[in-house]
């Protein structure tokens, strides 16, 4: 039998809460080899209109605390989303995705670091991020060790809001590049010439989980634009992104509801009262 | 950082950097904390600079000292004065620039006054796999999560309590088998860092470190100065600074307490 390893977490009861996560492990076998999840109807049919609708709104009239960027060509982005609560509130916290996060980031220490809704017209000019060592976005790194134990610090959800399927739209990964050594050889490649970029059809409503140093890029859809609802999750000490700090409003909104109001925290270190010894 | 830093730092997990701070600098800052000391508990409570007394034993054990104050840490920033000064100290943050390499912060800094018969329980090491303190050295390039510096006030023996850490633990894939102990400075694995008044140990966090069972009866006096990717948060308020500071400090000091712009490099490589 082997001897009993005592960590840190166990001798000053830092109270990381990693024994609470459960993710199976197919589930982390398949994250570590690809770099996502997909998660298949997270919203209802209707949550998913009614987010569409909520964006479409937003984009032209966006209400206190939302910001709208429509700088890129046939793209907008709609900053900070979560402040207009609703169906982003729930989406936020959905079961479907706070099962995976104790696993991936770091037990029950992660918190939401940004929301935005994405809507990607016929004519946009996205491009395929640089993923694993190459990426140049630090707070993205990816990490695992000792069978499944994962460091991931940003964690994206990226939900569909209309059908993305192949060819229209869809988002695109290069799996398993959130692990690689060596830049991909693609940014003067248009994305149909890639050949091992791979296309992941969405329902509206469903979503995909991934590693944000994952090289991904949403094409272009051929005629209609598409509309996506974005979550990115990181540790419990990495600050909201610039723009997407709670209010006191949506605070308050949130002040019963125990997972949203953790995802809402502060950034912190450790949590308040931990760091005794047992 | 020279080479021979460089190989010193990835192999140990450390630096001394002996004499980082000048007489006249090393004096001043004596100075100060002796003002500091002569306030009363009400006093430094007003001016937002309390003294936590060292009462549990959870990572400090607390020493007995002769005067009434005790062992203590402070958030001496809110202070303001020459604490500010080490914000941006050349000598140190031309090496920190190396070892963390992105845009960085201070996330902390705190004053430790200990006594006769204090130490400090040894913590991290990186098979913790502690994500805000994790080592990373690729290709010959350093980015740490976490470099933390140690400025020594005072003369600091293995008798008097000195700085303990397990050189290479910073690498290690295995759970520290002291994590918790005293740090005896006999142990085969155990490397006690003596230092002299005005030297400067900067190391990476995941290095497991501690300090010694002072059993001299001089008092330890040391400033932690703590740098982090500029994502990262403070800890706990620890770099708070003094009223005015924003108007008075030179721009690199000011960027250093509060990165504008934490997630800006690569925005531009997003996917979306």
């Amino acid at each position: 039998m082997r001897e009993k390893i005592v960590t840190e977490a166990d001798v000053f009861d830092l109270q990381i809460g990693a024994e609470k996560a459960s993710m199976s492990r197919e589930a982390k076998h398949f994250f570590d080899i690809t770099g996502y999840l997909l998660l298949d109807e997270l919203l209802t049919a209707e949550q998913a209109a009614e987010a569409k609708d909520t964006l479409a709104t937003l984009l032209h009239s966006p209400s206190p605390g939302i910001r709208v960027d429509s700088s890129a060509p046939s793209q907008s982005e709609i900053l900070n989303v979560l402040e207009a609560g609703g169906v982003f509130e729930e989406a936020m916290a959905h079961d479907g995705i706070l099962s995976y996060l104790g696993s991936l980031i770091w037990g029950q220490q992660f918190r939401l670091i940004r929301s935005r809704g994405i809507l990607v017209g016929p004519g946009s000019r996205p491009h395929l991020n640089q993923g694993g060592k190459a990426d140049p976005r630090r707070y993205t790194r990816y990490r695992c060790a000792w069978e499944g134990e994962f460091r991931c610090l940003m964690v994206t959800c990226l939900i569909a809001l209309s059908d993305a399927s192949e060819g229209k739209g869809a988002f695109s990964v290069l799996p398993g590049s959130h692990k690689s050594n060596l830049p991909h050889p693609y940014a003067e490649v248009a994305l149909e010439d890639i050949a091992p970029l791979q296309e992941i059809p969405l329902k509206a409503g469903s979503g995909v989980l991934f590693a944000e140093t994952l090289s991904h890029v949403v094409k272009p859809p051929p005629n209609e634009a598409q509309t996506w609802l974005e979550f990115q999750y990181g540790p419990s000490y990495m600050v909201s992104w610039p723009g997407c700090e709670a209010s006191p409003e949506l605070l308050a909104r949130n002040s019963n509801h125990h997972e949203r109001r953790h995802l809402l925290m502060e950034p912190y270190y450790h949590p308040a009262g931990s760091q005794k010894k047992k | 950082m020279t080479a021979e830093e460089r190989y010193l730092f990835d192999l140990q997990g450390y630096l001394l950097v002996r004499q980082a701070l000048s007489v006249e600098m090393l004096g001043r800052l004596n100075t100060t904390i002796n003002e500091m000391e002569s306030l009363t508990d009400a006093e430094v409570e007003a001016m937002g600079i309390p003294r936590r007394p060292t009462e549990s034993d959870t990572y400090a054990r607390a020493g007995i000292s002769s005067d009434s104050l005790g062992d203590y840490t402070c958030d001496i920033l809110k202070y303001g004065a020459v604490f500010e000064e080490l914000i941006d100290w050349q000598p140190i943050l031309s090496r920190v620039d190396e070892m963390i390499e992105d845009s960085y912060r201070l996330d902390a800094a705190i004053l430790m006054s200990r006594h006769q018969g204090g130490a400090f329980r040894f913590h991290h090491g990186y098979a913790e796999l502690l994500p805000y303190s994790e080592y990373v050295c690729s290709d010959a390039n350093f980015s740490c999560v976490s470099v933390k510096i140690s400025y020594a006030l005072t003369d600091v023996g293995v008798e008097d309590g000195c700085f303990a850490v397990i050189p290479g633990s910073h690498k290690s894939n295995f759970q520290n088998p002291l994590v918790g102990q005293i740090p005896d400075p006999d142990h085969p694995l155990v490397g006690p860092i003596p230092s002299r008044a005005g030297d400067a140990i900067i190391f990476s966090e995941d290095l497991s470190h501690g300090a010694v069972h002072n059993r001299g009866c001089r008092t330890r006096r040391t400033l932690f100065y703590s740098y982090a990717p500029a994502f990262h948060c403070s800890w706990d308020g620890m770099a708070e600074t003094a009223s005015g500071f924003q108007e008075r400090a030179p721009s690199r000091r000011r960027e250093l307490t509060r990165v504008s712009t934490p997630f800006e490099e690569g925005i531009a490589s997003a996917g979306l």
